[in-house]
């Protein structure tokens, strides 16, 4: 072979291997499932006798199954989840292992991935062509989901009376137009911890533990329990101990998480005034399309939550604007901002600590405000066997499994009857989660932008703790996010 | 030769030729499928509208992308942040790399040890080294603060702070690269015949002199390679800025990667982000190119 040969043997196939590079991540029309008939659900004959499954599958039909018979083909269903604790997995491993013992021909093949990485890795398997047929979802991002039209509604394979039982923040999160899109796994609400030893230390009054959410203590307040609470030793650089942890929710730190610092900016506004009033806009973070913010994340209202999340780092200096996990468990802090989650969390830490939870604290101005929403389950529209997986999700979400779930993880569920299958939910701490959740907890700025609106506001956020200028600061966030918003409009 | 012999010689070659063919085609197609392939599908991509959650509704939109980025201040901030990590490696990590290369050369008891821990950090992986870090450069709670405060200096905020944050992760990056451009001049300097400091030191060369005339001219084509090396793996940077600073405090940390990062999978915009990735390809290029030349070495030994 000649060099000139060679050269020409090696250029076409670096050419035939791009072509063929290039092929796959291109949009191509992807094969979609029949999906069955969308009309609301009529509840099924509780037995189907000849059903694959038999008793099982009654049962799950008594549970709120009503899609067609399931497969007696051998095939394996492929769903992709978050790793958790092995408390968790031990019970994900036994639910799958009885559905595949009543429905023998079905394999379960799980993907577990760190929380961090779901967003990403969902966009690239759906980019891939290749979703798999459940997988476990962040609340927030159901109606993006929605909009990119990569999830089966289940009111096709769900009854509308499990439906119905979700609690009302996550119905509306979980809710696109009229139909429903995911399994809620569990919820969260938000409430202040409280170290009752350092309060009585510090010679302060304790703040309220009851489920009476608008008795709790406003932030004016404790900001100035912060500051009695906050002890630096004579000649320290920095305080031993801090009047509020910092947070440990998403990157940890100043800006961490949307999920808890935009509720000093939402607090600020007012659900039940005018639709047109700085209080509304400010209460509802985004325009109803979900695609404007002017106004909205960078009202003036918005922009005093923000000088007084501010002013915790940077005037009173009352919580470090890094992360130190486990703060207040290790009594390194008087006060944390958790979710009903943490209780346990905080007993497994330090067994001994003497600690309260008060409600989610509100400005004197404004109304008690926490975000909701958690983990959720969804069958892909690109699914191979949609029945099948609407199935196990099923039974993964029953009535039953859910009670053994929450009993076992501690977490607060979604189901409104749940909650009177667990007596702990009719004493504190528990019930004030429950009554925060119901009564106050509203979803993260609703619209299929929200990874936009996480990603912009958590810079922007955390800027401001770290002493940006606030004004400004989210004026230019408006702006930018609005800039991607824009493809959302209709 | 007779025409038989002149046959068998030409058919020799020709098998010569196809087994380097042969040898070379798994390492070509890995490349075409892995490398070049991607890289054509950014160029295509970079003149769509796009995301990956539903790349069927990906739409033509011609040079939009390239357009929107020329009065992209976050895009234009960037690029200088890269430069300046970038610059900020090549100046203070290859004259450190060669100084300890010089010194790894010198027959001194326990070199050796040296030599293994200055490179021990680049077989560490980069994630884990951001996270120690991260915590070493906590401001209220970190060992540097620790250190200041004990020596009477206030506490800094590091990775908190717009002034210092680009600072902070550069001390990393330079601490955990340094020995991988230490060994890469250690190959180069012990490559130099030995006889060329033996004939200078008849001359009467003294260090100064051997250094500025034997080592670094003959040092050249490494130095040249370090620093190509050095750049592109520089204009790369991502790992620390994910784990450290997520960009921030105020965009000083936010990388051209890390950006396109941002905006293929936080603002859904995979269209835009391949078009800014194909620009930072392009200034890649341009810059190893001006390294190339102005780095041309015409000494060969």
């Amino acid at each position: 072979m000649s060099r000139k040969h060679l050269v020409v043997a090696i250029t076409m196939l670096l050419v035939a291997a791009m072509v063929a590079g290039c092929a796959q991540p291109a949009p191509t029309a992807t094969p979609r499932p029949t999906v069955a008939p969308t009309k609301a659900p009529v509840a099924q004959p509780t037995a189907v006798p000849a059903e694959p499954g038999g008793a099982f599958m009654a049962q799950l039909r008594k549970d709120g199954y009503i899609g067609p018979a399931l497969t007696t083909e051998n095939i394996t269903l492929r769903m992709l989840r978050t790793s958790r604790q092995a408390y968790e997995e031990a019970l994900y491993k036994r639910w799958n292992e009885e559905f595949m013992a009543a429905f023998p021909n079905i394999k379960i093949e799980e993907e577990v991935i760190p929380f961090g990485d779901l967003f990403q890795k969902i966009q690239v398997i759906i980019a891939g062509g290749s979703p798999p047929d459940a997988m476990i979802i962040d609340g927030p991002f159901v109606k993006s989901y929605c909009y990119f039209d990569i999830l089966a509604p289940l009111n096709t394979h769900v009854a509308a009376e499990y439906l119905a039982d979700y609690v009302p923040a996550t119905f509306e999160e979980h809710t696109c137009g009229d139909m429903i899109y995911a399994f809620p796994h569990q919820q969260a609400s938000c409430a202040i911890f409280f170290n009752r030893d350092k309060f009585v230390a510090a010679g302060l009054e304790r703040p309220p533990e009851t489920t009476d959410i608008n008795a709790g203590w406003t932030w004016e307040q404790f900001m100035e329990a912060w500051k009695k609470l906050t002890v630096t030793p004579a000649g320290a650089a920095a305080p031993d101990v801090w009047g509020l942890a910092p947070s440990e929710f998403g990157a940890g730190g100043v800006g961490s998480n949307y999920y808890l610092e935009g509720m000093y900016i939402r607090g600020k506004g007012d659900p039940k005034a005018p639709k047109d009033s700085e209080e509304w806009k400010t209460y509802a973070s985004i325009s109803e399309d979900g695609t404007d913010v002017k106004g909205y994340l960078d009202s003036d209202l918005a922009i005093e939550g923000m000088k007084f999340y501010q002013s915790i780092f940077q005037v009173e200096k009352v919580s470090p604007t890094a992360g130190m996990p486990n703060s207040f468990p290790d009594q390194r802090a008087a006060t944390v901002l958790g979710t009903d989650a943490w209780v346990k969390r905080i007993q497994a830490a330090n067994a001994s600590l003497n600690f309260g939870v008060s409600p989610i604290p509100h400005y004197s101005d404004g109304v008690p405000f926490t975000h909701g929403g958690s983990t959720t389950f969804a069958v892909t529209k690109g699914a191979k066997y949609p029945n099948e997986a609407f199935a196990l999700l099923m039974y993964w979400h029953n009535l039953k499994n859910r009670i053994e779930f929450h009993q076992v993880t501690g977490s607060l569920p979604a189901l409104i009857s749940v909650f009177a299958e667990l007596p702990y939910y009719q004493k504190l701490p528990d019930s004030l989660f429950q009554a925060t959740l119901v009564e106050f907890a509203m979803p993260r700025p609703p619209g299929p932008g929200y990874s936009q609106y996480q990603s912009v506001s958590d810079l922007a956020i955390k800027d401001i703790g770290l002493g940006a200028d606030v004004a400004s600061t989210l004026h230019a966030a408006a702006d930018e996010l609005n800039g991607y918003l824009a493809q959302f409009k209709k | 030769m007779t025409t038989t012999d002149q046959a068998l010689v030409r058919n020799r070659r020709r098998n010569y030729r196809l087994t380097i063919f042969w040898m070379m085609l798994p390492a070509i197609l890995g490349l075409a499928m892995f490398q070049y392939g991607p890289l054509v599908v950014a160029v295509r991509n970079g003149f769509f509208d796009m995301t990956l959650l539903n790349p069927e509704r990906a739409k033509f939109i011609g040079w939009a992308n390239y357009i929107k980025m020329a009065q992209d201040a976050r895009f234009w901030q960037s690029l200088r942040n890269t430069a300046i990590y970038s610059g900020g490696k090549v100046l203070l990590e290859l004259p450190f790399a060669l100084i300890l290369a010089v010194l790894s050369q010198q027959a001194i008891k326990g070199i050796g040890i040296v030599r293994t821990a200055v490179f021990a950090p680049t077989v560490t992986a980069m994630s884990t080294m951001a996270v120690i870090w991260n915590m070493m450069y906590h401001p209220q709670n970190g060992l540097f603060n620790s250190i200041l405060t004990g020596v009477g200096i206030p506490p800094q905020p590091f990775l908190t702070s717009a002034s210092q944050a680009m600072a902070s992760i550069l001390v990393l990056s330079l601490w955990k690269d340094v020995g991988s451009s230490m060994l890469i001049l250690l190959g180069g300097l012990q490559a130099i015949p030995e006889e060329f400091y033996e004939a200078s030191s008849i001359d009467g060369a003294g260090p100064w002199e051997q250094t500025r005339y034997i080592t670094l001219p003959l040092l050249r084509r490494t130095l040249l390679y370090a620093m190509v090396l050095l750049t592109v793996t520089s204009f790369k940077v991502f790992t620390p800025i994910y784990v450290m600073t997520k960009g921030g405090p105020l965009g000083v940390t936010r990388t051209t990667v890390y950006y396109v990062y941002e905006l293929g999978f936080k603002y859904l915009q995979m269209g835009y982000a391949s078009a800014v990735s194909v620009i930072l390809m392009i200034v890649m290029i341009v810059v190893a190119m001006l390294q190339n030349r102005l780095l041309r070495t015409e000494f060969e030994y």
